[in-house]
């Protein structure tokens, strides 16, 4: 008897304590087991069995009625009034009607660390982050790629291609995400230093270690943003008109590069800090700001031109508008592990714009 | 609407959210076999394959108007009925079989790394338990989950024409954010 181990475990498991590892274990064992485990029971009375446990469940209140029939009504007009569907994880075996002549997979965990002597490391795309113990670089199972030798703090680069999205945590354990085509800057020890810097291009988002006593500060081309320890993400690709900060958590300081601009962000606010340097502060959506971390694309009466813009970064293609099209916005999600002609795919359905695909190019038409 | 056997998952994943009560027996309906099946095949015991997904069901009810569905609505009830086994093989204090194979796991097993792997690997797993089911029970699960609908399908399901579906649902979404403004807007419809 005993298995307190396997007991201890399976406890740690449940109560959501368990480190990485030892959820990979749990999850990967009952895989394994549920595979070989043999059926000897004899075949049950479902239509019994279904109206027993139904007889259990059922709920008796009928209060929020009408209101169900506002929300019935509503999903199947969003769903239907862009022409765009929801599709879930899994869809994929419903295969898209591709009318393409050739199809581009999405983006993957793809990153390269740029270490201070020049050294180029390129990262596994089986693991999905990276982290920075001490003096060694190891993925974020606890495997090691390789000692950084750094006497002091040096300047170390992780880039993401385009079509590439990697985690890195930092050495005071700060953990960001990168979307694709985003490069980030930062020392290989924070220590010693008055503040935390790192320098940002592209699109990240933060889970910044409290540490009241060093301010956490993201550079960008165009601002800063200053922390004590929040979750907040940046969105800064050179190719988008504006600076965007979107704050989940906490509280944040934006301070514009030229002429001094600031904003105070709270949760679930925006600032946008467009091309003349002007700051605007708008309340939004999170869950749809932080879409993309989440592995979707959610377009929420967004323009062809930034839609395209996000699709062109996650598949590596290059947009070519062959015709000049009347303003279209979409609307609806879809998730990022679909090829790219699943997207187009949809966007196409609310009508009024085609598409092509030609090697790596997008050709979008009337 | 006339029937929501003809919504596909994701949009039960939607309602459901709003406890609404059509939306839960459909997902009752389409799921509870599969998730008993399994419970059953792993717990070899009918009484507790029964409480496990009376458990998974009166959750989803409960928890509805918080509920994350961060995947699909079939990965939560996946995840939702293998832990509610998980607790019941910690728990049995007899039938040790689970904990000792769990065990020599830890010692020998190989990890499966990728988490989007385990996720899909678990559904298929059960899914395949719908081989072991009587057919009228594999007919529900087969055909209604997941099903894309188009304007057609939908007016089918709504007794209407597609022409009518299409001007009507045009006009809607507009209506609708009028009605609720901005801010209910996302609150009512957390998936967008």
């Amino acid at each position: 008897m005993g298995y307190n181990k396997a007991n201890n475990l399976i406890e740690k498991y449940l109560g959501n304590k368990a480190t990485l590892k030892e959820k990979e274990t749990v999850e990967s064992w009952y895989i394994n087991y549920a595979r070989n485990k043999e059926d000897k029971l004899p075949e049950a009375d479902y239509e019994a069995v279904e109206a027993e446990v139904w007889s259990l469940l059922e709920p008796k209140s009928n209060r929020n009625w009408s209101w169900q029939r506002i929300g019935i009504a509503a999903s199947v007009a969003l769903m239907l009034s862009m022409g765009i569907y929801f599709y879930t994880s899994r869809d994929s075996k419903m295969a898209s009607k591709a009318e393409y002549a050739t199809d581009i997979a999405p983006g993957r965990n793809r990153a390269i660390i740029k270490l201070a002597n020049g050294k180029q490391i390129y990262l596994s795309d089986v693991k999905s982050g990276v982290s920075i113990k001490g003096k060694e670089l190891v993925y974020d199972d606890g495997s090691n790629i390789e000692a950084i030798h750094a006497k002091d703090a040096e300047v170390l680069t992780i880039s993401t291609p385009r079509g590439g999205q990697y985690n890195i945590e930092l050495p005071d354990g700060t953990i960001v995400t990168l979307n694709a085509a985003t490069t980030l800057k930062f020392p290989s020890t924070f220590s010693g230093a008055s503040t935390r810097v790192v320098e940002l291009d592209g699109e990240g988002y933060f889970k910044v270690a409290k540490d009241k006593a060093h301010p956490f500060i993201v550079s960008t081309t165009k601002q800063k943003v200053k922390v004590l320890g929040t979750h907040f993400n940046i969105t800064a690709y050179a190719d988008e008109p504006a600076t965007l900060t979107t704050l989940e958590e906490g509280l944040v300081e934006v301070r514009s590069n030229n002429g001094n601009k600031a904003a105070l962000l709270k949760p679930n606010q925006q600032s946008i800090l467009t091309a003349s340097n002007q700051i605007t502060v708008k309340e939004v959506n999170v869950k749809e700001e932080l879409a993309w971390k989440n592995g979707l694309f959610i377009f929420n009466e967004e323009n062809l031109e930034s839609t395209m813009r996000k699709i062109s970064r996650w598949y590596d293609v290059e947009v070519y508008y062959q015709d000049k099209l009347p303003p279209i916005a979409f609307l609806g999600s879809i998730s990022r592990s679909k090829s790219l002609s699943t997207v187009i795919n949809l966007l196409e359905k609310s009508g009024g714009v085609h598409f092509k695909i030609e090697g790596r190019r997008v050709i979008v038409m009337k | 609407m006339k029937d929501y056997s003809e919504l596909a998952d994701e949009m039960l994943g939607q309602l459901i959210l709003k406890q609404d009560k059509l939306a839960y027996t459909e997902i009752y309906k389409r799921y509870w076999s599969l998730l008993y099946q399994h419970a059953r095949r792993m717990l070899q015991n009918d009484e507790e394959a029964k409480n496990v997904v009376q458990d998974v069901f009166l959750m989803l009810w409960s928890r509805a108007p918080g509920l994350e569905l961060s995947g699909s609505l079939a990965s939560y009830l996946y995840t939702a009925v293998r832990n509610k086994i998980l607790n019941i093989f910690r728990k049995n204090k007899i039938a040790n079989e689970h904990l000792a194979s769990l065990e020599a796991f830890v010692d020998h097993g190989e990890n499966i790394t990728d988490h989007q792997i385990r996720e899909r690997e678990l559904s298929e797993i059960i899914e395949k338990e719908i081989a072991r089911l009587p057919e009228r029970m594999q007919q529900v699960f087969l055909m209604k989950r997941n099903e894309n609908l188009s304007y057609k399908e939908i007016a089918n399901a709504m007794g209407t024409t597609e022409l009518t579906v299409k001007t009507q649902m045009t006009n809607a979404l507009k209506v609708l954010r009028k009605k609720l403004g901005a801010a209910n807007f996302h609150s009512a419809f957390p998936f967008l």
